[in-house]
């Protein structure tokens, strides 16, 4: 917030130019961020948060941070989220793994038996046991970050709602795990045998599975590189008004002189630069409506095809909504980059209109401070929390889908024979 | 019953002190990341 207000401070101590200068002269919009974002950083590390606002050109956000760091940050970012969807399933897996086979190990299960009690109710009793001793390790960290968190100072607004719901995720992402555990653990012969088989599910689920996918998506719908983008950008550009070429607006020219019914530019009632200007910018974002759609299309196709991996990952589903709950994820950045652009739009249409309507054809014209104050404002809030969930119906879908399928999971543990 | 058999693991969990070194381990991870 503090930063918006120095940079809106330099634009509007910029020295008097004229308007297209300022055009030029640009400004930039910092992505509003949530203090849940130190939370889970999401995509925000890769996708940049500041915007540069300019004439002719839609810019992607700049100053990524990921562009300053070293490559150690391919091991896997140290974040809470990170903990608590990655790591922590590795917890639940060493504390549940042996619930079952200790028990066989040790002998004891026949003693259990021999007090006849029911195996449902076991089975209740010891999923009970490995979920308080899950949720013992969770709610205080949990609580304990939630404080840190929210009293962080100047750093965007804290959602308690937000925050809850990511709880509420994140804990029925814990039950998965323990539900899958305590099937393993009763389905293995040995202790050693559930550890090592969790940990291939673990690896699998969080590693192999988001990965496999990540990869998939990107060699079946590849992302165009920069210069491709560029050239893109050149065909579909070409042949059309450049707002700094008037040679290229000669056609422009004959139709608004026969509208106004004038024999030359100068007898316009306007500045024909500014017009001349806008018809460009105008065509400028045609051309960059059409590249940026489908690179949109692209990573849209992608996008589904990870999410298909959510059907042999809970890892997936889990990992979206805690982006999304933490306005780090990619809809929100396309949400703000759109704002942006529409911002961009009625900044530049702003400041043509100021050359057009303050100045004649041919006539020198510097804008001054009164230009720059009366600029159009921006404002961008972060979805509300329909919005989100509207957003990730199908990751809640997954997930609950996971949930439910594992606890059936745990319907088909039936007395073994050989233990009757 | 239930009861007992659930308060019985978290009491194991608590003796075989693995939930102790987990709860460790997470309180250290927890500090690095929100300190980074």
């Amino acid at each position: 917030m503090q930063a918006q207000v120095g940079i809106d401070e330099n634009w509007f101590n910029q020295r008097d130019k004229n308007p297209h200068g300022a055009a030029h002269f640009g400004i930039y919009l910092l992505k509003p961020e949530s203090r849940l974002s130190l939370v889970d950083r999401g995509v925000n590390r890769y996708a940049g948060t500041a915007f540069f606002v300019e004439g002719h050109v839609r810019n992607e956000a700049q100053f990524r941070k990921i562009e300053d760091e070293t490559g150690l940050v391919r091991f896997g970012e140290l974040t809470p989220a990170y903990i608590l969807i990655t790591l922590m399933p590795l917890f639940i897996i060493l504390i549940g793994f042996n619930v079952f086979t200790k028990e066989r190990e040790a002998g004891t299960w026949r003693m259990l038996q021999s007090h006849d009690v029911p195996l449902h109710k076991l089975l209740i009793g010891k999923w009970a046991g490995v979920t308080f001793t899950t949720f013992m390790l969770f709610i205080p960290l949990f609580i304990l970050m939630g404080i840190i968190v929210s009293s962080v100072s100047g750093f965007g607004d804290f959602s308690f709602a937000h925050y809850l719901m990511l709880g509420v995720l994140y804990s029925l992402y814990y039950l998965i795990f323990i539900n899958i555990t305590l099937i393993v653990s009763w389905f293995s012969k040995q202790s050693g045998t559930a550890f090592i088989t969790l940990l291939a599910v673990w690896i699998v689920a969080t590693l192999v599975i988001p990965k496999l996918f990540v990869s998939t998506a990107q060699y079946l719908n590849p992302l165009p590189d920069t210069n491709t983008v560029a050239e893109m950008y050149r065909e579909a550009r070409a042949g059309g008004i450049d707002g700094h070429i008037p040679s290229s607006a000669r056609e422009l020219e004959k139709q608004v002189m026969e509208e106004y019914g004038v024999d030359t530019l100068e007898d316009l009632p306007f500045n024909f630069a500014g017009y001349r200007l806008q018809a460009g910018e105008e065509y400028d974002t045609k051309a960059y409506n059409h590249v940026f759609s489908q690179i949109r299309s692209t990573i849209s196709d992608q996008d589904a095809l990870i999410r298909k991996g959510s059907v042999f990952s809970p890892f997936l589903p889990v990992r979206n909504l805690s982006m999304a709950m933490a306005f780090t994820d990619v809809n929100t950045h396309w949400d703000f980059s759109e704002a942006v652009e529409r911002y961009r739009q009625e900044f530049v249409l702003y400041l043509n209109e100021d050359l057009m309507y303050s100045s004649r054809t041919g006539e020198t014209y510097l804008a001054g401070s009164d230009v720059w104050a009366a600029k159009p404002g921006f404002s961008y809030e972060l979805p509300e929390m329909e919005d989100v969930i509207k957003a990730q119906t199908d990751n809640i879908f997954m997930l609950f889908g996971w949930v439910v399928f594992s606890f059936l999971g745990l319907l088909t543990i039936r007395q073994k024979t050989e233990e009757v | 019953m239930v009861k007992q058999i659930a308060k019985k693991e978290w009491k194991e969990q608590l003796r075989e002190k693995r939930f102790l070194a987990a709860g460790l381990i997470m309180v250290l991870l927890f500090g690095s990341a929100l300190l980074s």
